[in-house]
């Protein structure tokens, strides 16, 4: 299940948020909706996939680790088959993620990788670095 | 082993090193020197110039053969003659020989490629008896001996495949590829390529290059010691671990065969998860577990904390 939240945005972004951290969502959303952007929130990966497949997003923040199907399953499939999405994928985890593990995130052509906790102002940039 | 031929060994290998001796020994036979030939210049090099039938004397080979061997080295040019009576012979030092080897080889090939033009435009001119569509289904079975005839094999069939080009095995059989085209030739092909391993991280060096993507990771259950390569539905390279240490592989084209391996693999693939992924998994342990939920908690006061601000600036706003 997904719920989307509307308000009326000067510059409106539209952004993805895929997490199975239902709390952290919610609040993501909740910043989202304060500095004019909507969002569309995903407690799981195949529905994220979906949707990602189905729509246009300016940007998608990924959380990595969700049970069954996670992160690293959603970037294996975009970079089979529709690589140029990997550029709006701000990975958001509370994951450690290894060095070589992020430069292939790199090399894939992700555009961040955040660990948690992030400040709200950083994340905030990122999301409209990214849909620039 | 006689007193003899113990003081005989003991000249040619030295007991210091008579190890590295053997290794060299081992060596020359791969550069395609016999065993006995390997010996004799081995024991010239060791020993300075000696006529034929001391060597024959010395080694223990008998006096017809050693002509032989001495004739034989002579005509490669790592060996020479020196005009006496009788007539003596001395070796060529081992860097200059082993470098007359190579260009050797160097040459048979060149020449090889060469005459290979001539036999193909000779053999269009000869008319064929076989029917060629005789056995559409496939059924030749190849074997494959040593590294390089597999690398050929490999080659043609990632240049060939139009669908799929589907890789399982074990790192310790593929990193025996390691330093050769394996993994670029892999990389080359226009076919989807699917790569099952055992990826670790002592081993991964082997299939450095290879996209990710492509490459899933063997379960513990499934770590056996085979390997195989699948091109479309229509040939399979699958290899044999024979003991020796020379990689022998079988190639062939039979439709049953390459469907029931095609099965397997396809089965195994959607069991298994990609590298990326279990690199993750792998790295998490209970400590990793705990900071993986503080990190949640302390997003979740950072978000609070920016939500409340931003509701509190919100309400003065509206008092004012």
């Amino acid at each position: 299940m997904f719920t989307k939240s509307k308000t009326e945005p000067a510059k409106p972004l539209e952004v993805l948020i895929i997490d199975d951290n239902e709390q952290i969502t919610k609040m993501i959303s909740s910043f989202l909706d304060m500095s004019n952007h909507e969002c569309t929130v995903v407690n799981d990966g195949k529905e994220g996939l979906e949707l990602i497949k189905t729509n246009q997003f300016d940007s998608i923040i990924l959380d990595l680790a969700m049970p069954e199907f996670d992160g690293y399953e959603i970037l294996n499939t975009l970079s089979k088959e529709d690589p140029d999405q990997l550029s709006k994928v701000i990975i958001l985890t509370a994951s450690s993620i290894p060095i070589e593990t992020v430069k292939k995130f790199k090399e894939l052509g992700i555009s961040s990788c955040l660990q948690k906790p992030v400040d709200i102002d950083q994340l905030l940039s990122k999301i409209t670095s990214v849909a620039e | 082993m006689t007193m003899e031929e113990a003081l005989i060994e003991n000249l040619v290998l030295g007991n210091d090193h008579k190890e590295s001796m053997k290794k060299i020994n081992e060596n020359l036979i791969q550069y395609g020197l016999t065993p006995n030939q390997s010996k004799v210049y081995l024991y010239l090099t060791k020993t300075g110039e000696k006529t034929a039938s001391a060597i024959s004397k010395n080694l223990t080979i008998p006096r017809t053969e050693s002509y032989h061997l001495l004739n034989s080295l002579e005509q490669k040019g790592i060996i020479f003659s020196i005009f006496g009576k009788p007539t003596k012979f001395n070796a060529v030092p081992i860097d200059d020989a082993l470098t007359i080897i190579i260009d050797n080889e160097k040459k048979r090939v060149l020449d090889l490629e060469l005459k290979k033009e001539k036999i193909l435009t000779l053999w269009e001119t000869v008319p064929k008896h076989v029917d060629e569509s005789e056995n559409p289904d496939g059924n030749k079975f190849q074997i494959l001996q040593g590294r390089n005839s597999i690398l050929v094999k490999i080659e043609r069939m990632a240049k060939t495949a139009e669908k799929e080009v589907m890789v399982l095995g074990s790192e310790t059989n593929f990193i025996k590829f390691y330093h050769t085209e394996f993994v670029n030739l892999l990389k080359k092909t226009k076919a989807e390529l699917q790569v099952l391993t055992t990826y670790s991280k002592k081993g991964q060096f082997a299939l450095d290059g290879l996209p990710l993507n492509n490459i899933k990771k063997l379960d513990e259950s499934n770590r056996h010691n085979f390997s195989f390569i699948i091109k479309d539905e229509n040939e399979v390279v699958f290899f044999i671990n024979s003991g020796s240490s020379e990689l022998m592989a079988i190639w062939t084209d039979s439709k049953s065969f390459v469907s029931t391996l095609k099965s397997l693999f396809k089965l195994i693939w959607r069991k298994s998860a990609f590298v990326l992924e279990k690199e993750n998994k792998f790295s998490q342990n209970m400590n990793e577990d705990y900071e993986h939920r503080l990190r949640e908690i302390e997003q979740e006061k950072v978000i609070l904390d920016y939500l409340q601000q931003n509701l509190m600036v919100k309400k003065e706003g509206k008092e004012e």
